[in-house]
Parts: structure tokens; sequence; C-alpha cells
């Protein structure tokens, strides 16, 4: 019988050994690895936000610049747990909690209706909080809260708001007592000297005091204490909905990868990591307070416990600066911030499900300093125009400080640093003058509520001048008001120089690639002739119309009254895929290089659209439905006329390192014969310089442009589109001109050809060669 | 009346020194591993568990001294009232027990609260010695009786759920009843019989989070952050105390600081980071020459009944200690089980002195009187 206590007693030391074993693994072989990892724990990475580089017309003048602003933030951990108020808030809700959760003996009317309580609310009344925790408040209620760690900290907190001598006397006392004993009762009275002589008073006045922190603290920013007060609540609450959202994500996420899926333990997981950085994080309270006062907070910060001034950059307008070419900088959305994340994840070697779990530490490590980085460069994320297109020129890179801390989070070793580095300047070919002038021009020519655009560029390089859309965004507009009205085509403020407008139609603009493609294509010469009939077949005279009645027209004629009907024939004849290779050889239907966020416009064909008839090729062929361009494209197209055949690369950007993209390959030459060139420049002129041509007498001749007109249909009975195209001089264009009047009802010739020509004399104004 | 005293004396002299050298160089260390696992609580009083577990230490041994005083006949006697008290405690349970974690195992009796599954382990040993003090080699009913006594507060217990204590429960009486003599050939049918029905009861007897633990030791890179976390915590802990222990504050806070239950399950991770290898081996040692001894008080007893509660004190203690090590550096699943006279906590504490206390008094009696 001994030999079976002797195997349990071999068994217990074959155990005991197995556990030396395994203890040597790990604190012998192992023992670097788990060290490096408790190490690692103390080193905390912060950043530093980089200068947003500065963005400059052509003449230098500023357009927007960064400079320093202070903002006043919250470290919510402090502000829950430490200040007077946050003391009896927290104290009240968790005790609100404990008696509302326990206990559904309470009765409805008694039970306080859940939900935070709000700092403005104790501002508000302080004597009914504070009578709610004292006299409402029993010891059962405390007891019954389910973690005693919490416990604790309302013990804590009430020893601080009562002035108690220490933790000790108040949980003795306690133990002294009765569950049913109030909160007051328990700290006047009860055995021996009371605690607290007169506690209502008491917390009334510690409240008192508090709010007369917080109301020196909202002085000196700037504020009413209420606004002080409800930015405080809002900020609290959204930092506890963003909590709330992310542990949604977790919790979504632990169900899609987790077999085993647990919905009690994942919440508490993912509540774990949710909240685990929410405390010792700075949440923006109140943004850009000035330099001197951010100051003098700095320098006094340990009077307003749980505020902290922080410091970045913010974007500085010039007036008149146009919003279509800059964009705007945004904060990161939350969920962009995961996404960013997740994408900076994806790309990184760390894996989530690493076998290796010291891998899958130095994983979550990543993911915190990626956090980090990325929350470092919140508010400059560029969002449209210049400042999107440019986004990682002109952001530069957040430095970083990684430190050993000790356990109170205080620098004990700088291991690493690096300075920020600003983002590089970035000068645009924008002139602001002009800008100012052709945006003026359009306010002016424009009806109230009409939309239009107008570019003037450089005829011989791309080089934009001015790029003046309407209606446009002002810059008070907030940001998020903008991007959503941006973004959202019924909402009109889509730009109009390089997005579609609605009814995208060139009208006769287009005949300018028709009659190229029909010269090099050899269907016709300069001579031959079609007749027009005011339409296309006198037996048809609704089908297929004309302007007028035309009689015999040859090429030059037809581009000077913008005869339709000569362009009937020859789209018929040439038919869409023709069409669609002469558009896409002039650039329409592509991207033409633009750093903004242009839309390359859309061409139908055969290739692509079914049923394709004649007069799908006849409606082509004079710029109708089907071709879709943007005024850039038209514009582009037609300066390439006056070039000789020399497509350019339209740009904004002058110099800076973002600039390289267009230098490359900044133009290009278009397969022509010189005499189509010649042929179809020698039409443009006539256009402006002719008698009987749509744009004569419009003031263009001055400037010897060249230039062809279009009035574009829209839908069944709906007003035109009013264009007008061109370039100046016509022998040698230092300047293309493109103004565009949206659904006006207007010819070309009296809408959009007159403020052209204002366009150019403002150019030449301001422009030394003159005309 | 001297005569008593002298008898008194006599037995004092006769019982077992070492177990109680053992168990409280465990004791102190516990409460040096308290003390450290609190360190960084910034409170006014951050010792406040150490004082706690030294005011249990000195009920604890009240209760000891007075598990001495009677006969061990006398448990003879109460084994099966107490058994009955310990049963109706867990339905009590049942009705009215407190949930915390989500699990049912506490009676709230306002001054503390009581987890009645620790007594039981007490009474069950008392009661499985009392069933098979008379067995024979062949005595199948006092078998069947023994597993019947066991069945009852098992399926109590792992209902709350706690599946550690449950296992322990049920060791008590297989220790037992191979320790009574069954014979060769049923330990083995019933060895082959447990492997067989292992995997079943795992997947229709536990609870979800309790499968999960499981899981998670079988795959440990399944999910670091989820139910490994307490584990890698644990390891990060333990491994950073390297061959002899971490002095560096800042270093032992960042790890410890993150080890779940670092006072009471965990506290053998306070010892590994704090203390090292030897200490982390000391104490595994000590703990084994603890239940060595246990097992050699059992062996040494006279009546059958001596020996059974000694062996049953020596089974689930040993087993409980060696679970909880386990589990600490990632050999066992993760199940709630304290270190006996170690981790802080007032009923675990008492019970293992009242047990230690019943495994003395059978040293102090060695022969029939």
């Amino acid at each position: 019988m001994i030999l079976r206590y002797v195997m349990l007693v071999a068994s217990v030391w074959g155990v005991a050994i197995a556990l030396v074993v395994r203890l040597a693994f790990v604190q012998h072989v192992d023992a670097e690895r788990h060290a490096e990892r408790a190490q690692s724990r103390l080193i905390k990475e912060d950043f530093v936000p980089a200068t947003r580089g500065a963005i400059f017309d052509r003449n230098g003048v500023p357009l927007v610049t960064s400079e320093p602003a202070y903002h006043l933030s919250l470290r919510v951990g402090y502000f829950w747990r430490g200040s007077a108020v946050g003391g009896v808030q927290s104290t009240l809700e968790a005790v609100r909690h404990a008696m509302l959760d326990a206990d559904s003996s309470v009765d409805a009317d008694d039970a306080e209706p859940p939900g935070r309580i709000l700092v403005a609310e104790v501002f508000d009344d302080p004597g009914s909080f504070v009578d709610v925790l004292l006299d409402r408040c029993r010891k059962r209620d405390i007891l019954r809260i389910p973690s005693r760690r919490y416990r604790w900290e309302i013990y804590e907190r009430l020893t601080r708001l009562f002035d108690l001598p220490s933790r000790g006397a108040l949980v003795r006392r306690l133990n002294a007592v009765g569950g049913d004993t109030t909160l007051a009762e328990v700290l006047v009275g009860g055995a021996g000297a009371p605690l607290v002589r007169n506690p209502h008073e008491l917390a009334r006045v510690k409240i008192a005091s508090e709010r007369e922190r917080f109301g020196d603290l909202a002085i000196r920013i700037g504020v009413s204490l209420p606004e002080l007060l409800d930015a405080i609540d809002a900020r609290v609450a959204s930092v506890e909905r963003g909590v709330e959202r992310r542990i949604e994500r977790l919790v979504a996420r632990a169900r899609a990868t987790d077999p085993e899926f647990d919905p009690h333990a994942a919440e508490r997981v993912a509540e774990r990591e949710a909240r685990a950085d929410v405390p010792y994080r700075l949440w923006r309270l109140v943004s850009g307070i000035d330099q001197l006062t951010a100051l003098s907070l700095f320098l006094e910060e340990e009077d307003y416990p749980g505020f902290e001034v922080e410091e970045n950059h913010r974007r500085v307008t010039t007036p008149g600066a146009p919003y279509h070419v800059l964009g705007h900088v945004r904060r990161l959305r939350p969920e962009e911030v995961e996404d960013a994340i997740e994408a900076r994840r994806a790309d990184s070697d760390v894996a989530p499900s690493d076998p290796e779990p010291q891998r899958a530490w130095a994983w979550r490590r990543h993911v915190a300093s990626l956090r980090g980085e990325i929350e470092s460069i919140e508010t400059t994320i560029g969002a449209g125009g210049v400042e999107a297109a440019l986004d990682d020129v002109l952001r530069g890179r957040p430095g970083h400080v990684r430190a050993r801390r000790d356990h109170r989070g205080r620098i004990v070793d700088v291991l690493e640093s690096s300075s920020p580095v600003a983002g590089c300047d970035v000068t645009l070919t924008i002139d602001l003058e002009l800008q100012g002038e052709l945006e003026s021009i359009l306010e002016e020519g424009l009806e109230a509520g009409e939309a239009g655009s107008a570019i003037l560029m450089d005829a011989d390089t791309g080089a934009i001048y001015a790029l003046a859309s309407r209606p446009s965004p002002s810059w008070d507009v907030d940001d998020e008001e903008i991007v959503a009205r941006y973004d959202d085509p019924a909402q009109s403020l889509v730009d109009r120089c390089i997005r579609r407008p609605p009814f995208p139609y060139p009208g006769s603009t287009f005949k300018i690639v028709s009659a190229v493609a029909a010269l090099e294509e050899g269907l016709v010469d300069e001579h031959t002739t079609y007749r027009c009939y005011h339409c296309l077949d006198p037996r048809y005279p609704d089908r297929f119309r004309c302007l007028g009645r035309h009689e015999d027209v040859a090429l030059r004629r037809a581009m000077k009254k913008s005869c339709n009907v000569y362009f009937y024939h020859v789209g018929e004849t040439l038919g869409g895929r023709v069409l669609e290779d002469w558009s896409r050889r002039f650039g329409i239907g592509e991207l033409g290089g633009i750093e903004l966020a242009e839309d390359p416009g859309r061409i139908y064909s055969p290739r692509n659209k079914s049923p394709w008839g004649a007069g799908d090729a006849r409606k082509f062929a004079i710029g109708q439905v089907n071709v879709e361009v943007t005024p850039l494209q038209i514009l582009r197209m037609t300066v390439a006329i006056g070039n000789g055949g020399r497509l350019v690369r339209p740009h904004v950007v002058a110099s800076g390192a973002g600039s390289d993209s267009w230098r490359s390959g900044a133009t290009q030459r278009i397969d022509v014969r010189p005499s189509t060139i010649r042929i179809v420049a020698d039409s443009l002129r006539s256009v402006v310089a002719e008698p009987g041509g749509t744009a004569y007498d419009r003031g263009l001749d001055l400037f010897s442009a060249a230039g062809k007109t279009g009035t574009a249909e829209t839908y069944d009975g709906g007003p035109t589109h009013a264009w007008f195209v061109g370039y100046a001089p016509h022998d040698r264009p230092d300047v293309g001109v493109i103004v565009y009047r949206e659904l006006c009802d207007l010819h070309g010739g009296d809408g959009s050809a007159p403020m052209a020509a204002r366009a150019l004399a403002a150019f030449y104004a301001r422009d030394s060669r003159g005309p | 009346m001297r005569e008593r005293f002298a008898g008194a004396a006599a037995r004092l002299g006769r019982i077992h020194w070492p177990t109680i050298v053992f168990a409280v160089l465990l004791f102190g260390t516990g409460l040096l591993a308290i003390h450290e696992a609190e360190v960084f609580e910034e409170r006014p009083f951050r010792s406040t568990f150490v004082f706690r577990q030294i005011v249990w230490g000195g009920i604890a041994l009240v209760a000891l001294a007075a598990t001495l005083v009677p006969h061990y006949r006398f448990f003879d006697r109460a084994a099966l009232p107490l058994y009955a008290l310990g049963v109706v405690l867990l339905v009590a349970v049942v009705f009215v027990g407190v949930v915390k974690n989500n699990s049912k195992r506490w009676l709230d009796l306002q001054f503390m609260l009581l987890q009645p599954s620790e007594p039981m382990k007490i009474a069950l040993v008392l009661a499985v010695a009392h069933t098979l003090r008379h067995a024979h080699l062949d005595n199948a009913i006092a078998y069947v009786r023994a597993a019947l006594l066991a069945g009852i507060p098992f399926v109590l217990v792992l209902r709350q759920p706690d599946l550690g204590t449950a296992l322990l429960l049920l060791s008590i009486p297989v220790a037992l009843v191979f320790l009574a003599g069954l014979r060769w050939r049923f330990v083995l049918a019933m060895a082959v019989l447990a492997l067989a029905l292992a995997p079943l009861a795992s997947q229709f007897g536990l609870e979800p989070y309790q499968r999960k633990r499981i899981t998670a030791f079988l795959h440990p890179d399944r999910d670091p952050t989820g139910a490994n976390y307490q584990l890698n915590e644990s390891l990060t802990a333990i491994g950073a105390g390297g061959a002899d222990g971490s002095q560096d504050p800042d270093l032992l806070y960042s790890v410890l600081r993150r080890v779940p239950e670092r006072h009471t399950d965990f506290v053998f991770s306070v010892i590994g980071a704090k203390f090292g290898f030897v200490g982390s081996v000391a104490v595994v040692v000590v703990f084994a020459l603890l239940v060595t001894c246990l097992f050699g008080i059992a062996a040494r007893a006279r009546e059958p009944f001596a020996k059974l509660v000694a062996a049953g004190v020596a089974t689930f203690l040993g087993l409980q200690g060696l679970l909880n090590l386990a589990m600490t550096i990632g050999l066992a699943p993760i199940t709630g089980v304290p270190l006996p006279l170690v981790s802080y906590g007032g009923s675990s504490l008492v019970t293992t002195a009242v047990a230690l206390g019943l495994a003395l008094n059978v040293s102090m009696r060695p022969k029939r009187s």
C-alpha cells in the first residue's frame, strides 16, 4: 500500500520538475525577450507636428501660410478623476449606477433618468447634486458598486471632496454604520466626532470655488463660462462616443475573425483596448487661443489641472485666394484614422496574426505608434485643390521623441528624437490679382444665381493664370460643410473649370476638332461645300437644324458662321470612331495633367454606345450629346490650334518640389499637317475679325484674338450654355481664354465673348507684352 | 488535569514541524509578493492587502489551532453532517448567490463574501475518508458512495461555473479511492474511461469561456490580446525577472501593472518578476516538500480514516497549487484557483489552514489510544 503513496509523491515531484524546467526556459532562455518587451513598455513615442508648407502665387504673394496656433486641450482622464466637479460628478454617476443597476425596487419616480451628468448641470444647481449625493446615497448603494477598485476610487473622491483627514477615516466610519445610513449621516453623525460639520455647505463651497476657477479660465481664453462648460461636456461626450464606436468596431472584428466568439469576453477585451489610452490623451477643447494667453496659461498650467495648452499650426488664407485651386486642410475623421492605420499596417511586415507571440506584441506597439503619428498630422490633411494634390510635399514630416518614462509617465531618458521637417513651399502659376479680376468679371457678367467659369492660361506653357468658377464656396464655411457640398454634384459647388458641368456639351466649340479631323482624313478640303437649308434635309425642316440658312458653305464660312449642316455632313462621313480618335488626340476625354482633381470627360462612340446611328455621328461633330467635356479641355484643344498643333499641359504649380511632374513631357505635338492648322486657325480668326463672324465686334479684335463660340443645347426645350474659347494674339498666342456660362440661354457670341474680351483686357493690363 | 496538559504537550511534541515550517515559508513569501503587487497602487494605504492578509493569517492560525484540539475521530463522526452543511451552502449559492464576473460562487454574509466551495473541499475530504475508512479491496458499494458524495458538489460547483474548483473536488475521491486500495485493473479501467470521456465532457459540460481558455491554452498564438492576454502578461512578468529577479521599480511596474489578479491567482507572476528563477524555483520546491510531508503524514498514520484525511488534504492542496503554478507559466489552462498559502484571500487561507490542521492533527496522534 505504501507503493501507492510513493507513486503520488513521485508524480508531485514529476510535475514540480516540469515546472522548474519550464521556469528555466521562461527565465533563462526567454528572459531577454521578455525583458525587452517589458522595457519597451516604458518607452513611449510622441510626435511633433511639422509646419505645413506655404503656397504662393506667381508673383510671390502668399496665398496660404501656416501660423502657429494654440489650443486649450483636456486630459479627460484627469478631469474625470481630479477636479472637485469631476469628483462630485463621477461619484454621483457611480452611485446612481449602483442604485439603478442593483436595485430594481427603487420606484421609477425616485430613480434618476440614466445618462451622463454634465459639468454644466453640476454648476447650474450644485445644491441638488450635493443633496442627491449626501441624502439619497446610502452605504448600501456604495457597497453595491460591483468593482472593489471603483469603490476605493469613490472613497478617495469623497475624501478629497470633503477634505477628510484620510480615506481610512471614511472607511472606518462606513464600517461602523448600518447599510441604510445616508452619506450625510455617516459624515456628520455616527459614533465619535463628526468628520465634517456641514458637508452640504462644504461641497457647495468646493463646487463654487471650482466654478470660479473655470470662470477664470473662461475669461482668459475669451469665452463665456457656459460656453466653456458646454465645450467640456461636448468633448467628454464625444470622447465617450468615440470609445463606443471603437468598441463596436473591435467587437465586430472579433466576431468576424474569432471562431469561438464570446460576446461577453470580446466586449471586455474591446473595452480594455478602446479605453486604454483615453485618459492620457489630449482632447482639443477650444481652438485658436491667442499666443499671449497661451503662453501665460502654459506657465500657469498647474493652476488649471486637467487642462493643457497644445501648439500646432493653423492655415491662414489670403483674402481672394481661389478656393477651387487651393482646396483646404481638414482633420482626419476617426474612421479615416482607423483606415490609415489599417493601410499602413498592411504595408508593414508585422502582422496581427503572427504565430510568434513576440511579433504580435511588436504589432500592437507598431499600431500604437502609427496611431500617434497619424493623429499628429491630423490637421494637415489636404482636401481638394493643391492642398490635396501636393499633400505629400506640403505636409513635411512630423518629428518624434522616443523616451523611456518612469511609471508616472515622466521622461527619464530620451532615446531618440528627431525635429519635425517643415513641408516645402509651393509657388503657383496663379496670379492673385488677375484671379481676382477674372472672378469679378465672372461675377459682374453672370446674372444672379447663374453658374459659369472662366480660365486664362498661358498659351505657350499651359501655366494657368486664373481659374474662376461660380458659384464658389467662401472660406468661412466650415470644413466639413465644404466637403459635403463640394462632393455632392447636386450642390452645384462643383468646380466648373476642371469638372464636367451639368449637360457638359461643348457645342460648336467642338467643331474645331471636327474640322481638323475632316481636313486630315482628306474628306474635305477648304473648297468643299455643303448646302445648308436651315436644316440638313429640306424635307424634314425640324430635324438636324442649323441656326441660319447658309446656302453653300465651305469650311471657313462654316466655322465663321458656325454652320451645323456642314458639320452634320462631316460627322456623318467621318463616323464616330474617327471623331473619337481625333478628340482624344486633342486631349478631349483624357486627363490634361493639371494637378487638381480633374475630370477626364467622356466620349460616346460606336465603341461604347449602341445603337449608333448616322444621327449620333452628326451630333458628335457639332459637339452635342456624344461628347462631354470640361472647359479646361476645350481651352487646351483650342490653344493647340493657335500653337500650330502643340498640345500644352495645363498646370497650376510653378515651382517647388511638386513641379517636376509637369516639366517632363510638358507639351506634346499633335500629328497634323501645317496646312490643316493654318486653315482652321484662319477660320478661327475669321470668327472674331470678320463681319458676320459669331464673335465679331465683341471687343476681341482689339487683342487680335481668334476663337470659336459655342451654343450648346442641353435638354429638350432647355436653356443653352454659352461658350467662347480663344487665344490672343492669333498669330503667336500669349494667352488662351475660355468663358463658359451655364444654362444662360444666350448665344455664345453674345453671352460669353464679351466677357472673354474683358478677361483679355485684364490680362494685358497686367502683362507688359501688350496686344 | 495535569495529565491532560502533559498529554497535549506530548502530542504537540509529535506534531510534524517541517510541515509548519514550509507552510510559514510559503505564507511569508506570499506577504512579500502581495506587498510587491501593491507597491504601485497610489493609495494612502497602499499595503492594505498585506495588512489584511496578516489579519487573515492570524485568523487562519486560530482556525488551525482549533482543528488540532479534538481527536481526529471527532471529525470522523462529524464528517457527514459537515458534508451536508457544505451541500446546503452550495445549494444556497444557486438561489441567493452573489454574481461577480459572470459566475455565481459567493454568499453574502454582510461582513464578508463566503465562497462555500472552499470549505466544501474539506467537508468532502472528511466525508470520503469516512465512507472509505472500512473499505476493503472489493467493497464496490463504498466506492460508489464515495463517487456519489463527490458528484453532488462537483455538479453544483461546475454550474457556478468554476471548473478549477470542480476538478479539485473530483480529484479528492479519485485519489482516496486509489489509496484505499482499488484493484489495479479497475484503476486502469477508470483511467481509460476518463480519457475517453474527456472530449465529450469538454464539448457538453463546459461554458464557452472555459472552452475558449482551453483552446487558448492549446493554441497560444491565436489571440494574443484576448484569451491569452493574462497568460502573456504573466509570462512577460516572470520572464522579465530573469535569473535573480528584477530590481528596477519602473520595469517591475510596467510588467506587473498588466498582470491581472496579481495578488490573488497570479501571485506567482509577482514572485517570478521580483525574485527571479531562484525565487520561483524555491517556491515550487517548498511547495512540493509541503505536499510530500502531507503524504508522509498520511503514510505514517495508523487508522484508515486518518490516512485518508491526510492524503485527501495532500491531494487537493497539491493539485491546487501545482495547477496554479502551471497555469501561471502556461503549462495548464487558466482556471481561477489560488496558490494555497501564498495568494491573497481570506477564505482560501482559512480553508488551507484548517486542511493543514487536519493533517497535523493526524500527525500528532500516530497511535491508537
